[in-house]
């Protein structure tokens, strides 16, 4: 997995490249810890991402938890097989999801 | 009562009686006058004739003369019976007739007596049947019939007479003789007698009807009214005792009455019976549902093996029982066996040993031990010296042997290129002598190779002809049907059975069991249990294939499901897991295995549809895996956690393409 990061202004963007398992979700909570201090809202960019576990979900609600009290969390671009996974768990209604 | 047949009887007896003596009276009556006429007849002809020739002696034309003849005149009438003899000489041509003479006898009128007629004319009353016998004619006689008489005349010629003048004796027709009789007289006597004999008859008809009518009613309308009544209330009024009816004499109301009393004590007979033969039903009933309910399921299926068995029981209860088990150490125990008795003692039998057999085989015992520790048990309490051929065997899917042993069952097939039965060498029967050793064989199977067992009832089966299905037909079908997998199997051979009996009552249990040796795919991968290796797991979902989904699904539940036994099997430690991969045609199998402790993941799945992140995270792999899955089982085997999961394959892109087009 690579976590490609970029910051504008107050808006981050952190696009997943590979599987959110795991083993990979770790690095992806570390990752998105470091970048959401210094932002106020964050952009969740899944269009590389081609498989997510609960593991990764968890960083995912993580994150929206965090960024509730500011900006907010956006996710976008996600594949079909990742958008069932979030819509079983019943997320997506919560979620601030783009099409 | 109209309808009676006593009433039938006696209206048509009176009808025909009556008939009988009118006709009779009528003919009795007809007879008598027609012989009377014939008789009277023969009389005033002899009367008259034999007068004519007397009368030959006087003259005509002397009328004193002939006044002499009266006193014979009145001989011939009483001696013959004639009621009136005159003699008439007539004019042809004034038709006037001259009486000469007369006589009378017994039933002359006053009125004929008192009437002086010798010499009387009467003018113009010569009748021409008179005049014939003037002109020579023998006799005539002439019947005359009128309301107040009926007479009977004859007219007779006096061919010749004495002439006073010429002394001498001419022959010329000059007066007859006129003989008459009254029939109404004649027969004045019969007719009182007639009447007095149709009175008679009469009488008798009625005194015949009467006492016809008594026996009629007593001997047979009575005895029948009795009998009827007692029938109508024969069932109503079951429950008192029967009463029969008196038999008397050997008439046919007795032979009726007798075989009543037999059919209504056999119809209490026949109702008894059957009540007591519902109650066997019953019990026998209870027995087949028990023997039933021992038995296990017909389909059994896991990753080694799969199982289908079958009974065809007979009406009656058989003795047949099947079992399988999968024991501990993931060996399968299968056996098959048949009581020799029938009925509720052979089901009660057949239930101990199937109890004995499933017992033993979970102990572990090889098949030998099994059935001689069976045997043993068995055959201290048989009183009834029942015994039961079995078969029994256990087959190991590590290393595909099958270790059987034989007591006297039917010897079983196993079928890999085509069928062939295992050896042939049978120990006793089990149940009736204890001691016995079985012996214990092992042969190899190989994947696909099926385990037939069956009973007498499948090669003893039977058409309407008397003809077996035999050990022949069975192999024809078990060669036929060597590849189509155990269920297809089975079903065969009883379709076959089915067609062979074509409809003949089957008289003994038909009982099968097939072991098939799966065909085995799987791939086993043996692994630590950490995190790290979901790599290898990853590797070897990858190779399948399948779909993107199916792939993506299988990868979470894998994952989620490896994780989990990392997290949890092994607290404060570390230990291995088993990943195997089975692929089939239509779904993916995968099995985790591991050694830690017990945890079914499967239960207490919490489902999470709200967004509440506190108390749900923690079930959420385990909710994800599961809405995913499409089976799953979790077992406890052998200090190991089984889980197993299975993912359904969709059809191909291209499939559902074609599939559409249709």
């Amino acid at each position: 997995m690579n976590i490609n990061a970029n910051l504008d202004g107050n808006v981050c963007t952190l696009a997943v490249d590979g599987r959110i398992d795991t083993l990979t979700a770790p690095q992806f909570e570390q990752t998105f810890n470091e970048y959401s201090e210094k932002c106020d809202k964050m952009i969740f960019d899944f269009a590389q991402t081609e498989y997510i576990s609960s593991a990764g979900l968890r960083v995912i609600i993580i994150a929206h938890r965090t960024m509730e009290s500011k900006g907010g969390l956006v996710i976008k671009n996600l594949n079909k097989n990742v958008e069932t996974i979030i819509n079983v768990t019943g997320f997506g209604k919560k979620l601030n999801i783009e099409y | 009562m109209k309808h009676s047949v006593f009433w039938k009887i006696i209206i048509g007896l009176t009808i025909v009686l009556t008939l009988a003596e009118a006709g009779l009276l009528i003919f009795l009556y007809q007879y008598t006058y027609d012989h009377t006429i014939k008789d009277s007849t023969e009389d005033i002809k002899f009367a008259a004739s034999s007068s004519a020739l007397a009368l030959e002696t006087y003259d005509p034309d002397d009328l004193n003369d002939f006044i002499g003849s009266e006193d014979y005149l009145n001989d011939v009438c009483s001696g013959l019976g004639i009621t009136y003899l005159y003699v008439l000489k007539p004019d042809l041509e004034t038709r006037d007739e001259l009486y000469l003479a007369r006589g009378w006898g017994g039933n002359a009128s006053e009125e004929y007596i008192n009437h002086r007629y010798s010499g009387y004319l009467a003018k113009g009353k010569l009748r021409d049947e008179q005049i014939r016998v003037m002109n020579g004619e023998e006799c005539v006689v002439i019947h005359e019939k009128n309301e107040y008489d009926d007479t009977l005349i004859c007219y007779t010629p006096v061919k010749k007479h004495w002439s006073k003048k010429k002394q001498t004796t001419v022959n010329e027709i000059k007066s007859m003789v006129c003989a008459e009789i009254s029939i109404k007289s004649v027969l004045a006597n019969f007719n009182q007698k007639y009447l007095r004999l149709a009175a008679m008859v009469v009488a008798a008809t009625v005194v015949i009807l009467l006492l016809t009518g008594i026996i009629l009613y007593f001997r047979v309308s009575k005895p029948l009214k009795r009998i009827s009544g007692r029938m109508k209330g024969f069932i109503s009024r079951k429950g008192t005792n029967f009463e029969k009816l008196p038999v008397k004499g050997k008439d046919e109301i007795a032979q009726m009455s007798d075989s009543f009393n037999t059919m209504a004590e056999d119809i209490e007979r026949f109702i008894s019976d059957l009540s007591e033969l519902n109650k066997q039903k019953a019990e026998l009933n209870i027995a087949q549902n028990i023997q039933r309910g021992l038995l296990e399921k017909q389909d059994y299926k896991n990753g080694d093996v799969t199982i289908k068995a079958s009974m065809m029981a007979a009406k009656s209860v058989g003795g047949d029982l099947y079992d399988y088990l999968l024991l501990d150490n993931g060996n399968i125990f299968v056996t098959i066996a048949d009581v020799s008795g029938k009925g509720v003692t052979g089901a009660l039998f057949m239930a101990r040993a199937i109890t004995l057999l499933h017992q033993y085989a979970k102990l572990g015992y090889s098949p030998a031990k099994i059935l001689y520790e069976y045997n043993n048990i068995l055959a201290a309490r048989n009183s009834n010296f029942m015994f039961i051929t079995t078969f029994a065997a256990i087959y190991n899917p590590n290393t595909k042997a099958l270790t059987y042993a034989n007591a006297g069952h039917n010897v079983p097939y196993v079928i890999s290129d085509k069928p062939e039965m295992l050896n042939k060498d049978t120990d006793t029967a089990a149940g009736v002598f204890d001691d016995v050793t079985y012996s214990e064989y092992e042969i190899k199977l190989k994947d696909g190779d099926v385990l037939f067992l069956y009973t007498d009832g499948v090669t003893e089966a039977q058409n309407k002809d008397g003809g077996f299905f035999g050990e022949e037909s069975l192999e024809k079908i078990l060669l036929e049907n060597k590849n189509a997998g155990a269920q297809a199997l089975v079903n065969a051979v009883n379709d076959g059975i089915k067609a062979f009996a074509n409809g003949a009552e089957q008289t003994d249990d038909i009982t099968m069991l097939a072991l098939q040796i799966n065909k085995n795919n799987a791939v086993r991968l043996h692994l630590e249990a950490k995190p790290e290796n979901l790599e290898k797991i990853n590797q070897l979902i990858s190779e399948l294939n399948v779909d993107e989904e199916t792939r993506f699904n299988l990868n979470i539940i894998a994952e989620e499901v490896f994780v989990n036994i990392c997290s949890y099997s092994y607290p404060g430690s570390t230990g291995n897991a088993d990943f195997i991969l089975n692929a089939e045609a239509d779904k993916i199998e995968m099995t985790f295995e591991d050694n830690g402790i017990p945890f079914d993941q499967s239960e207490n799945v919490i489902e999470i549809k709200n967004y509440d992140i506190d108390n749900a995270v923690g079930g959420l792999g385990r909710f994800i895996t599961f809405s995913m899955a499409d089976d799953y089982s979790y077992e406890r085997v052998n200090d190991k956690n089984v889980l197993k999961i299975i993912k359904n394959i969709k059809p191909t892109t291209k499939k559902r393409r074609a599939e559409n087009e249709h």
